[in-house]
């Protein structure tokens, strides 16, 4: 009886361990770690003539955790000598080629690069610095850096062997020792207080068991130990340990893997960090969270030390290594150091662009590489325009407690890539204003129907000249419609180019209502501007609800000669074999007359000189364009700005419509005047396109001499009539340029 | 002075001042010409000098080699009108190459590249509307050398080039009057 009940127990032992090993085997061997999508920022270029001070580019080489070096730089390194860097480049696969690990040296003169080359001093054509990391996506281990044994720096193992399990070669998955050592410990403690695990028996419990300090999950984690260890060898399991050891916890972001903790504590990949920082994760293993270094640096301090002494004593490392280590100091940054999670604004424009233009199926392929247009320097100078309207806003009176929101954007006209988002007045924003706000754009209408004017009469320009006086128009449903200029004052007559850059609102009835205000309105839906079916005149003042993401689809167009490139975050996407998804080429269309775009362009540059974005135009004191835009009881403040390559688009308002008292040039352009403060701005191109010439007006509008006083420099079209020599005008507003207005108005 | 004329001028006389190149022209052959387009007769030469400094004079005699450290120009110096960087010209040889390799694709990227990096050189824009009319982009073709004309400025043989791009992309969108229009323009540039 008693030997069948033995032998019963027997093979349902043996047939338990025959499950659990097939079990074990059948997981470990497909276990690979399903790296979530990787989103990158675009890379730093660097070429002959690029347009970049050494402080910009110090300040990409920070963001990428390159360390300032006195001696020869190795990889992720840099030398600093006035104008000059010696830069260790590291290598980065991109989906058009590899950019390999190399030293270089870069001089700068006139925020410009004047001087790159290799270090036996042979230029090079241009660079690419591996790209920033702005977020990780999906997959089962999203947030992983994996990497192989032979990523890890010569040391690292030894080190980590013989701190955390000495006879790890040895044994057979369980130390006897330990455990006894262990068992005697939780005897004397009364209670089950220590592990004495291996690092088979680690790796076992993170991978299948849970957290629970129980007899039986500690005999079932020795069991499957024991298993693994016969079953693989012990370079596999090590290779699975340094992937899957847990390091750390910010938030909701679990950091497994001393790939993914280089990262998060230092910003470097592992091969880079000293014996002091790789004493420092190994010493986390004990308790991630009670040495977290950022919390209790003095405790992780404390442990990292002990793990140098440890090795020394091990004769791992020399015990002057280990001496000049313990001097070190922790040098972890107060933030995760890695970048990952800090664009929120912009990273929800690439999931959206994603879902659009490629399939689930596409993009639930493990290890995807999304490359975008991400700038880092503008996305740091919109960060810093949000703080200065919020500023402004307390300045205002406006409570800083009544949550009036943002959003703004940047796009590169000719490319129409997407250069940093803002969704909101903070980082946590829900709601993506640059999305999914649609609001009244008010003024910023105008250029589009001085647009739509030109295009109708290509005999008009800058100087012609508009009615701004009162005018009722009655609409289809028998109200009357009589709008007000923001300044409640009439001038009588102004010129076409006062329209835009004073927003004058009377002048721009009365300009649709000369030329067709039904052909105007066509126009509009043509450029894109939603009109509602009952065409409503008030659309020519911009009743039309648009977010700020459509206002630079058409904004971007109007700024590039009139030519419309699809706005793109994303450059391209890879998968994990590096093989190109399909992607987006650059494309265009044209949506507007050149003549006419350069000509409202211009207006808009007179805007942003001495017009309601002076302020914009006045910070620089460069050629900039600008329009602003203000709603009813100032609901919504609107601005765009532009330089010679950017263009950039911010609203403020509240999210329930409220009043706000707000105004575009006040609440709204100091977003996109900060936007563009770290980079090199460029002048607005000065070539006409085919149609146009350079003239010069005076202040009437009329086209007069170029020595006469106060004549200011124009596009006009070519047909116009050159003025004759020491012409200098007859000071009336019934210029030659004027005359057919009376055509329209009798008179 | 434009960049195909300047290689041209290169490849017919020895000792061309103008451009600091030692390396020889490329013809694309990826360019064909139609033959009722006068205007191509004469295969265009796109490929880009630089100074190359695994070729020496041993190769191409007639040319003196510049060294490699002449490229580096003060920056206050004044450039040369239609002077391209040399980036942006290591990025259309590199093109080049892909599209005579059949990767169109790579050939693409490298090309929007060096638009990101030269957004008003016209010479991009040739380059990237051959290359849609090739991928059978044919709208995207007109669009982007239509662009191109509008940077082309005063330069006549660019927009000569250009305009052939459209008329080609026409015919091939079987709008005879468009192409015939493009042809009529590109003809009037050559003049």
């Amino acid at each position: 009886m008693f030997l069948k009940s033995c032998l019963t127990l027997l093979v349902a032992v043996g047939l338990s361990v025959v499950y659990l090993n097939a079990h074990l085997s059948r997981q470990f061997q497909s276990l690979s770690w399903a790296v979530g999508a990787k989103i990158y920022a675009r890379p730093l270029e660097l070429f002959q003539g690029a347009p970049i001070s050494v402080d910009q580019t110090r300040f990409e080489l920070d963001l990428l955790n390159y360390q300032v070096v006195s001696g020869r730089p190795g990889r992720g390194q840099y030398q600093l000598s006035d104008q000059a860097l010696w830069i260790g480049m590291r290598g980065h696969q991109f989906p058009d080629g590899l950019e390999p690990d190399r030293l270089v040296r870069v001089v700068f003169q006139n925020g410009q690069v004047a001087v790159l080359t290799d270090q036996s001093s042979t230029p090079i054509d241009i660079i690419r610095f591996e790209p920033l990391v702005l977020a990780q996506l999906s997959g089962t281990h999203a947030d992983r850096e994996i990497i192989d044994l032979s990523d890890l720096p010569a040391d690292f193992i030894k080190m980590l062997i013989a701190v955390e399990d000495r006879a790890f070669f040895d044994h057979a998955g369980i130390s006897i020792t330990g455990i006894m050592r262990a068992a005697m410990n939780n005897v004397l403690a009364g209670r089950f207080a220590q592990g004495g695990s291996t690092l088979t028996q680690q790796l076992v419990k993170n991978l299948y068991l849970t957290r629970e300090r129980t007899l039986a999950r500690k005999a079932l984690e020795a069991v499957y130990a024991v298993l693994m260890d016969a079953g693989f060898s012990k370079e596999r399991i090590l290779g699975a340990y340094v992937n899957e050891v847990f390091l750390g916890q910010w938030g909701n972001r679990a950091i497994h893997g001393f790939g993914t903790a280089a990262q998060f504590y230092f910003g470097r990949p592992i091969n880079e960090l000293s014996v002091s920082e790789q004493a420092l994760l190994i010493g986390l293993i004990k308790g991630p969270s009670a040495l977290n270094p950022r919390r209790f640096p003095a405790r992780a301090l404390e442990r990292r030390n002990l793990v140098l002494s440890l090795a020394a004593t091990q004769g791992v490392i020399t015990e002057t290594i280990a001496e000049v280590a313990a001097k070190a100091p922790l040098s972890v940054p107060r933030q995760p150091a890695d970048r990952i999670g800090r664009f929120p604004g912009y990273v929800s424009v690439v999931r959206r662009e994603l879902t659009n233009d490629y399939t689930s199926q596409q993009l639930t392929a493990a290890g995807l590489k999304i490359y975008t247009a991400l700038d880092p320097q503008v996305h740091r100078g919109l960060l810093e325009g949000r703080k200065d309207t919020l500023r402004r806003l307390k300045d205002i009176g406006m409570d800083p407690s009544s949550e009036a929101q943002m959003g703004a954007l940047v796009v590169d006209i000719p490319t129409g890539e997407i250069q940093a988002v803002l969704a909101g007045r903070d980082d946590n924003a829900g709601f993506h204003r640059v999305l999914d706000a649609k609001r009244q754009i008010g003024s910023l209408v105008k250029p589009f129907v001085v647009a739509a004017a030109i295009e109708r009469d290509t005999r008009l320009h800058a100087g012609s000249l508009v009615r701004d006086e009162v005018v009722s128009i009655r609409d289809g449903q028998g109200n009357v419609w009589s709008p007000k200029n923001y300044e409640k004052t009439e001038q009588g007559v102004v010129r076409l180019e006062n329209i835009i850059a004073n927003s004058i609102n009377q002048a721009t009835v009365h300009l649709a209502l000369g030329l067709g205000l039904d052909s105007i309105l066509d126009r509009l839906i043509d450029y894109g501007i939603p009109v509602g079916s009952t065409k409503p005149p008030a659309t020519i003042l911009g009743v039309s609800e648009m977010s700020p993401y459509q206002v630079a689809t058409r904004y971007q167009g109007l700024l590039n000669q009139g030519y419309l490139t699809p706005l793109k975050s994303v450059r391209t996407v890879v998968d994990d074999s590096g093989r190109e998804l399909s992607r987006r080429y650059f494309e265009s269309s044209r949506f507007m007359m050149a003549r006419a775009a350069v000509q409202v362009d211009h207006m808009m540059r007179v805007g942003a000189k001495i017009g309601t974005g002076r302020a914009f135009g006045q910070r620089y004191g460069q050629l900039l364009a600008s329009k602003t835009g203000t709603t009813d009881d100032g609901r919504d403040a609107w601005f765009v700005g532009a330089d010679g390559r950017r263009l950039g688009v911010a609203w403020v308002g509240f999210d329930d419509n409220r009043k706000a008292g707000l105004v575009g040039s006040v609440a709204a352009l100091p977003i996109i005047a900060g936007a563009i403060q770290f980079v090199q701005r460029s002048d607005r191109a000065k070539t006409l396109p085919e149609g146009l010439m350079y003239g010069w007006m005076n202040r009437s509008g009329q086209i007069v001499d170029q020595s006469c006083d106060g004549a200011e420099k124009r596009p006009l079209p070519i047909e116009s009539r050159p003025a004759q020599a020491g012409f200098c005008g007859d000071g009336s507003l019934e210029s030659p340029s004027g005359s057919w207005l009376d055509n329209w108005f009798g008179g | 002075m434009r960049l195909g004329l300047s290689i041209a001028c290169l490849a017919v006389m020895a000792g061309c001042t103008q451009v600091p190149v030692s390396r020889p022209p490329v013809v694309d052959a990826s360019w064909r010409a139609n033959e009722d387009d006068r205007v191509t007769k004469s295969p265009r030469v796109i490929s880009v000098p630089k100074p190359d400094i695994e070729r020496k004079n041993s190769e191409r005699n007639e040319v003196t080699p510049i060294e490699p450290v002449a490229k580096i120009e003060p920056i206050d110096q004044p450039k040369q009108q239609n002077e391209i960087p040399p980036a942006v010209l290591s990025l259309l040889e590199q093109a080049d190459e892909l599209r005579s390799a059949g990767d169109l694709a790579g050939a693409s990227a490298r090309l929007e590249r060096a638009q990101r990096i030269a957004p008003t050189e016209p010479e991009v824009y040739f380059q990237l509307s051959s290359l849609r009319l090739e991928q059978g982009s044919l709208e995207d073709a007109v669009s982007i050398a239509t662009q191109g004309v509008d940077l082309a400025g005063s330069d006549q043989a660019m927009k000569r080039d250009l305009y052939t791009v459209i008329a080609r992309s026409k015919d091939a969108l079987g709008d005879a009057a468009g192409a015939a229009e493009a042809r009529q323009l590109a003809r009037a540039s050559e003049s």
